[in-house]
């Protein structure tokens, strides 16, 4: 227990000091092994963890997934998810925010990184509830919140990773976290509702679409719709593997592009390295955490935590709790996929032993992630929005965020409550 | 040491570029493959890890030449500037540190995957010179970690060379 404590210590203490979160992890996963075992140990269990992170079939779902995504940010394609969105909801007070969370939703589906769908709902929804009144508050919060739909809507880079940590099904992770992310737009709906039955001022009604007008916004979407039903259709259906179905996924998102025109041989390119970066990154970030789980695997702290639980007889919900407590404190200082890594290899031997299912713990794992992309001081999303509008301060974003960060929370408890809508779509589908 | 980067950046940049769309156009083939023409893409699987490879070891590097390694800059450094400079060297420092000794751990897997003659097993291809492409990358990861700590010493403010680098890496 205690080398565990001084790891994570020390491994917080590096990273405060600025040393990438990845270098940070792999040093002292590395050094606590040679300390708990010895250094030719430690040295050869770094090999294997390089060698075999690089060779990894069903990991190869995450660079697919990450350009399936780029691709769709460049086809800017949020401008017609938006149009078609508010064509419905766009005359009712707040319709415009509310506009931005269901057409958040709509780019999650086909896209699994929160900060790219806050980045580029920001650009064309910002604009627009500003020509129309909205308060600052209300328009940068329900798009930094929309944003976190990414990551719970599948296809999602977090879930995949998860499932891959875990040993569950990608396609089982995908199927649930269907139900929640719908019952995630709901609750956003619901804070944009609040927020202006508070200050109506904040959210001024707009014009109504007739029906002609509404259907015609909806054609335009067809593409978000084929692709998301290729992909996940093509997993439910038999037709390929989750692995496969990213491959898919990523060629009909760069078709898509390419017959939007906005595919130029240098957008092409760039599309293509960031997606490598991107994917890099994560990497790095994995086999620190790898070597990190690796040494903490050997310190008595996943065997204390279970005993620890069972002489305080601790409800089992109530370590969950706790669980997600811890969660939410990290998120406020660590990015979210680092936050990941590092927790759960220690708490899932813990909630699997407690009798939890691991897919319904994979989603809360998520939804509490996506609470620590707008909470204060970190909140990732938040900052995205800054860099991406910097008129506006840091406390207009924090309390705009403030009443969907209060849905988040109450959708945490109705999905810990209810285990249910996690798993009913993963019992059919997967 | 800026001409060495940007060789470096560029020969990368191809490099990952032509991963990428391997990696992407196999899958499809594969699958295409397998439903229209009946035949499936031999060693799809291990070449998709090879290339899988390809596309996360560039890839670090890359990130690294753009700054984009998850770094938490929330409590400010004391000390003012010398502060800052100490972060900086302590930053990179420790991951050059890092990425070397994982370029020397990957070093001995490349060794014996030689020494044993480790090769896939649909296609026969030598793991070899794959892990010791792993290992250079590493390597020069850590070179590039140095790299850019040399450059950030000597610059100003380290928040404007990173933004340039990112916009640079954007636009070309």
């Amino acid at each position: 227990m205690t080398e565990s404590l001084i790891g994570f210590g020390t491994m917080l203490v590096l990273i405060f000091l600025r040393v990438p979160v990845a270098f940070a992890m792999a040093l002292v996963g590395l050094l606590g092994l040679a300390w708990m075992r010895d250094w030719s140990s430690a040295y050869a269990m770094a090999g294997s963890v390089v060698r075999e992170s690089g060779f990894q079939y069903l990991l190869s779902v995450v660079p697919l997934f990450v350009l399936m995504g780029n691709f769709i940010t460049q086809s800017r394609l949020s401008k017609e998810l938006f149009a078609a969105a508010y064509a419905f909801l766009g005359h009712r007070r707040g319709g415009l925010a509310m506009s931005t969370v269901v057409a958040c939703g709509g780019f999650g589906a086909v896209c699994g990184s929160s900060l790219a769908t806050a980045a580029t709902m920001s650009k064309v929804a910002y604009p627009e509830m500003r020509k129309l009144g909205y308060s600052e508050a209300l328009a940068a919060g329900s798009i930094a919140a929309g944003g976190t739909l990414g990551i719970l809507i599948p296809p999602s880079v977090v879930m995949v990773v998860y499932a891959i940590l875990t040993e569950q099904s990608i396609g089982k992770m995908f199927a649930a976290g269907i139900l929640p992310g719908l019952l995630a737009i709901g609750f956003y709906l619901l804070a944009v509702r609040w927020t202006v039955w508070r200050q109506p001022a904040a959210g001024p009604r707009g014009p109504r679409m007739s029906w002609p007008q509404r259907l015609h916004a909806l054609r335009e979407v067809w593409g978000v719709l084929v692709l998301f039903a290729v992909v996940m259709g093509g997993i439910y259906g038999g037709v390929f593997s989750s692995t496969e179905a990213a491959g898919i996924g990523a060629c009909g998102a760069f078709l898509f592009a390419w017959l939007r025109r906005r595919l130029t041989w240098r957008v092409l390119s760039s599309v293509l390295v960031e997606s490598v970066r991107t994917t890099g990154m994560l990497f790095l970030v994995l086999i620190g955490a790898l070597l990190f789980a690796n040494f903490i695997n050997f310190t008595s702290l996943p065997g204390d935590l279970q005993a620890a639980v069972r002489r305080f007889d601790l409800h089992p919900l109530l370590v969950v709790a706790a669980i997600c407590a811890i969660y939410i404190v990290l998120g406020c200082v660590l990015e979210s996929m680092s936050m990941v890594l590092l927790t759960v290899p220690v708490f899932y031997p813990l909630v699997q032993h407690l009798g939890f299912d691991l897919i319904w713990f994979g989603i809360i794992v998520v939804v509490v992630t996506e609470i620590s992309f707008i909470t204060p001081p970190v909140g990732l999303n938040v900052m995205v929005l800054r860099s991406l509008l910097p008129g506006i301060p840091m406390r207009t974003l924090f309390g705009g965020v403030a009443p969907f960060v209060v849905a988040d929370v109450l959708r945490l408890a109705v999905l810990v409550a209810f285990p249910s809508i996690t798993l009913l779509l993963p019992r059919y589908l997967g | 040491m800026k001409p060495i980067l940007t060789l470096l950046q560029a020969a990368l940049r191809r490099l990952a570029e032509l991963c990428m769309v391997a990696l992407a156009l196999l899958t499809l083939a594969d699958v295409l493959g397998r439903y229209v023409f009946n035949v499936s893409v031999t060693g799809a699987v291990e070449l998709t890890e090879i290339l899988m490879v390809g596309v996360i070891f560039c890839g670090v590097v890359l990130a690294t030449l753009a700054r984009e390694h998850v770094t938490v800059d929330l409590l400010p450094m004391p000390f003012g500037r010398a502060g800052l400079q100490a972060s900086r060297l302590l930053g990179h420092g420790l991951a050059a540190a890092v990425s070397a000794l994982l370029a020397a751990v990957s070093w001995s897997q490349a060794e014996s995957a030689r020494e044993y003659a480790d090769q896939t097993q649909m296609l026969n291809l030598p793991l070899a010179p794959v892990v010791y492409f792993m290992s250079a990358m590493l390597f020069a990861n850590a070179l590039v970690q140095l790299g850019v700590l040399v450059v950030e010493l000597r610059g100003g403010d380290v928040r404007a060379s990173v933004a340039s680098a990112r916009d640079g890496a954007r636009d070309d």
